[in-house]
């Protein structure tokens, strides 16, 4: 049975194309993760899925059932929202009974799933709190039990996680994937942080202005990105981009840049052609020294930010662009410095 | 000072029997306005008038600023259009409003017979009928209504304020579980609206007691005595029949109504807000 599929989806507000072209299918049990920056449509991408806005065409399916035309609660789906929204008015344990209020379960079998989701997600001493006597955590929590105990065919996330601190947030993001793994319940979760991606999903979407941009597993996105969107928006620090003219001559293919060619390997060259103009290099692919050796790239040292085990190096050229090279923390060098940049090509991208 | 040089004036006024024939003459008589107030029908009938016409102009208003700030939330168009509309009886005097409202409502020429008659046919003089909306049973509650009326919009503007407040995200929250329209006024839409239904409930409360002018335009008490409040009552005795004790007195019987009300809605109502 397939969890979720999405035929050629298409939704415009009036003249704004939201989703431009959509279609995927995401296998039963797998923790789906939609990225993209703000705005490039991964909330209407949801509220479609969930029945909460019309599309304008295609057709969506939850297990194996065409839901395009039905109503939310009719789609056997949870969907925590933003920030872990819960009825500000409601305790905690209201909000979660409020998921089966409505539906056809009865007393008994209510009282079971409250009392499970409860159990496993260790809310018991915050049911008679509302909303806003509850931490950030707790919050998630609670929504996520409230989710749950509809024992829905797939969750829908809409950045659950997005208002809370840096610590939380990678201690909630475990519990999430334990919980989902446990559950083996279909997720579409919709994040616009890279690093929440990359740790949560089974599968990633990368999506930019209303169109998917890369479907794959963490590694493939990482690891082979198919456009420089793509290769830009992953990984942190971010890739580095030398722009110039590929072009294939006696010696092997080069980039003529600037500040002259930069020779390339032949298998980068023959995946991607002549049409490149773009070669990507991630930060700990580039070495820096105070001299100028053969092909290597002048840069001025223009800040160092220190992450603790390593340092980034941001460099800019004549041109003010910026360059970011990942130095172990006793490299020495100082603001303003002149150096030069070794490009190890083995697993840089051509664009 | 400027508070209580009135105040003792009128507490010395209620114990006063005040004659002019003969020149303005007073003689103490100590709490025997206050008695005779409590031994009027004159007095009971007019806080029965009072609580009726308060009460039905507070409900009135409290609902119909709530249905006019849930219009102005849902209208997607021609909003300013709307708010302007809106705002419009609450901008014109009290006193226009009472002129306008006994036009409207007046039997001769008023509205309701025009509509009824031309609506029956009855287009010539002596077939047509009066149909006053000023009838000595509905009285109060039309005046209730108009008093309402004028004090909907405000009450409505401030519930739009607070209605803005609601998250969008919540709607779609009882959507998925499939709230109904009821449950979800209950739960999404009224309580953060809860706090300002209780203060201008209080406010309209009291100015509702107080009012005068509109009443005084629109009905004068009447028919008969069918809407003579509180205040119309005190003006009466005070102004044309110039029984200063007596009317003194029932202005602090007024007074404690008004005081003795707004602790109530605050005892039942108001502390309760304050915990949530
Ligand atoms: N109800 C709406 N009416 C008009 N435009 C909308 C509406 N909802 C979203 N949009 C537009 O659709 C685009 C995608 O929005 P959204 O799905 O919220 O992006 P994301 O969730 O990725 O930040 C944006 O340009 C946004 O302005
Ligand atoms: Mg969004």
């Amino acid at each position: 049975m397939s969890g979720i599929e999405i035929t050629n989806l298409r939704k415009s507000f009036g003249n704004v194309r939201a989703i431009k072209e959509l279609t995927l299918t995401i296998p039963n049990g797998v923790f789906c993760v939609f990225l993209g920056p703000s705005g490039c449509g991964k909330s209407t991408m949801l509220n479609c899925v969930a029945g909460l806005e019309d599309v304008t065409s295609g057709t969506i399916k939850i297990g194996g059932h065409d839901v395009t035309n039905l109503p939310p609660h009719a789609r056997d789906i949870a969907m925590v929202f933003q920030s872990s929204l819960l009825y500000p008015h409601l305790t905690a344990l209201q909000n979660i009974r409020m998921s089966l209020k409505n539906s056809d379960t009865d007393a008994v079998e209510a009282k079971r799933r409250i009392d499970h989701a409860v159990g496993i997600l260790e809310i018991a001493s915050v049911l008679d709190k509302k909303p806003s006597a509850m931490s950030g955590g707790q919050r998630q929590r609670v929504a996520m039990a409230k989710a749950i105990v509809r024992n829905p065919t797939a969750f829908l996330m809409d950045e659950p996680l997005a208002a809370l601190d840096a610590a939380l947030r990678q201690s909630l993001r475990l519990e999430l994937v334990v919980l989902q793994r446990q559950l083996g319940t279909t997720t579409i979760f919709v994040t616009h942080d890279q690093v929440e991606a990359m740790t949560l999903g089974d599968l990633i979407v990368v999506m930019n202005d209303g169109r998917v941009e890369q479907i794959g597993t963490p590694d493939e996105i990482y690891n082979n990105p198919a456009t420089k969107f793509v290769a830009g928006f992953i990984g942190s620090p971010p890739m580095n981009f030398f722009e110039g003219q590929v072009e294939d001559s006696n010696n092997g293919p080069t980039l003529r840049t600037q500040y002259g060619p930069i020779a390339i390997p032949r298998h980068l060259f023959d995946r991607m052609g002549g049409s490149a103009h773009s070669l990507g290099v991630r930060p700990q692919h580039i070495d820096i020294n105070r001299t100028k050796t053969d092909g290597s790239i002048p840069g001025t040292v223009f800040a160092i930010e220190n992450l603790g085990k390593d340092s980034v190096i941001i460099l800019h050229d004549t041109a003010g662009h910026d360059y970011r090279v990942l130095v172990d923390p006793d490299h020495g060098y100082t603001v303003g410095e002149s150096t030069y940049m070794c490009l190890d090509l083995s697993q840089a991208h051509l664009f | 000072m400027v508070m209580a040089y009135p105040m003792g004036y009128a507490i010395w006024l209620s114990m006063q029997e005040v004659s002019f024939f003969g020149g303005f003459r007073t003689s103490f008589v100590g709490i025997e306005n206050y008695r005779e107030a409590l031994y009027s029908d004159n007095f009971w009938w007019s806080v029965r008038v009072t609580v009726q016409f308060v009460l039905v102009s507070v409900v009135l208003a409290m609902l119909i600023g709530l249905g006019l700030a849930l219009l102005m939330h849902h209208v997607r168009r021609g909003r300013a259009l709307l708010g302007a509309i809106i705002i419009l009886p609450w901008s014109i005097s009290l006193y226009g409003a009472g002129v306008m409202w006994q036009y409207l409502a007046r039997g001769q020429s008023g509205v309701a017979s025009s509509l009824i008659n031309r609506m029956l046919g009855r287009t010539t003089p002596d077939t047509a009928v009066e149909y006053s909306l000023i009838s000595s049973e509905q009285i109060v509650n039309l005046l209730a209504l108009g008093n309402a009326w004028n004090l909907a919009p405000l009450v409505a503007f401030f519930l739009l304020a607070n209605l803005k407040t609601i998250p969008e995200r919540l709607y779609d929250l009882a959507r998925v579980d499939r709230l109904n329209v009821w449950q979800r006024f209950l739960i999404v839409t009224l309580p953060p609206l809860q706090y300002t239904l209780f203060v201008f409930t209080t406010i309209t409360l009291i100015m509702s007691m107080k009012l005068l002018d509109f009443i005084f335009v629109m009905s004068a008490g009447g028919p008969g005595d069918a809407s003579a409040t509180l205040t119309f009552r005190l003006f009466d005795l005070a102004f044309r029949q110039s029984n200063y004790g007596l009317s003194a007195a029932m202005s602090f019987y007024l007074l404690f109504l008004i005081i003795g009300s707004a602790l109530a809605l605050f005892f039942f109502w108001g502390r309760r807000l304050e915990d949530t």
